[in-house]
């Protein structure tokens, strides 16, 4: 436990799971009242938050509201793909442009 | 006036009609009457038991719709304060909102599938950002047009996903009224 506790933790393979799940459309990203802020809760215990206003990070609270962790972009690189499709999701970009599509398409 | 029991005469007595049929069929059917009853007693025992579970469940799940309808209204409140620029009230409100809802997925989680509970940490969570919003209306940053709705529609959203968890529980509480 000890010579786990000597390296920083590394936040890479919880990111890269995200991103997993996020693409199989297991994880339902939301918008919210700030701008570039997206939320998604998992297990009944945890809430997912990418803040993308200034610096981009991911910060994980607990079911009481504390925020436990929070992961920037030079710990986990990978956190500006889990943005991008937090972003797609929570904007409900596929279906707008597919209806779009279809509209463009009986002009 | 006393009287005297001859035990000896006892034991003979007792000995005679125990070597019968006829006390034996007697303890037989008396033994079948016995087991009877306790399986009745124990049926009984049973059915007490399912009920009194049953009627601490539906008192459970009556205190959690209570919870839910308040925090509709609160919501319902908040929405009118946003509407009518009464960010201070609705900052307030968004804060006792935020409490309430982080309590009820903590406190009511053996009723709530797993689903309904992140669905309300998430709103537990807009409802923080819309009171972060609101609280920096309070520090003088004015609020733009498309913030404001923006603030609307997450509240708007949080309100319906509120609603659609009452009616559960209510149409659950209306099951166990006809059961």
């Amino acid at each position: 436990m000890n010579s786990q506790l000597e390296n920083d933790l590394d936040p890479t393979p919880l990111v890269e799971a995200l991103i997993e799940k996020t693409r199989a459309g297991k994880l339902k990203w939301e918008a919210t009242a700030a701008p570039n802020t997206y939320i998604t809760s998992v297990g009944g215990n945890t809430t997912l938050e990418i803040d993308d206003d200034e610096y981009l990070t991911l910060s994980l609270t607990d079911s009481q509201g504390k925020t436990f962790m929070v992961i920037s972009t030079s710990e986990a690189p990978g956190l500006r793909v889990l943005a991008r499709l937090a972003r797609r999701i929570a904007n409900k970009v596929d279906e707008r442009m597919q209806a779009l599509i279809e509209v463009v398409q009986k002009l | 006036m006393q009287a005297v029991i001859d035990s000896h005469a006892v034991t003979e007595f007792l000995r005679s009609i125990a070597g019968s049929a006829w006390f034996t069929i007697a303890a037989g059917i008396a033994g079948l009457f016995g087991l009877l009853f306790s399986i009745l007693a124990w049926m009984q025992a049973k059915s007490a038991s399912a009920a009194a579970e049953s009627a601490r469940k539906a008192i459970t799940i009556r205190t959690l719709a209570d919870e839910f309808q308040l925090a509709c209204e609160r919501m319902d409140q908040l929405l009118d304060f946003i509407e009518h620029d009464r960010f201070a009230e609705a900052a307030l409100r968004a804060r006792e909102l935020a409490s309430a809802l982080g309590e009820i997925p903590y406190r009511r989680e053996p009723l709530l599938a797993q689903d309904n509970v992140d669905e309300l940490l998430n709103k537990r969570t807009q409802i923080e950002i819309i009171g972060k919003v609101l609280m920096s209306t309070n520090r003088g940053e004015p609020l733009s047009p498309e913030a404001k709705k923006r603030l609307f529609a997450r509240g708007q959203d949080t309100t319906a996903a509120l609603r659609k968890n009452l009616g559960i529980i209510k149409g659950e509480i209306d099951r166990g009224a006809k059961q």
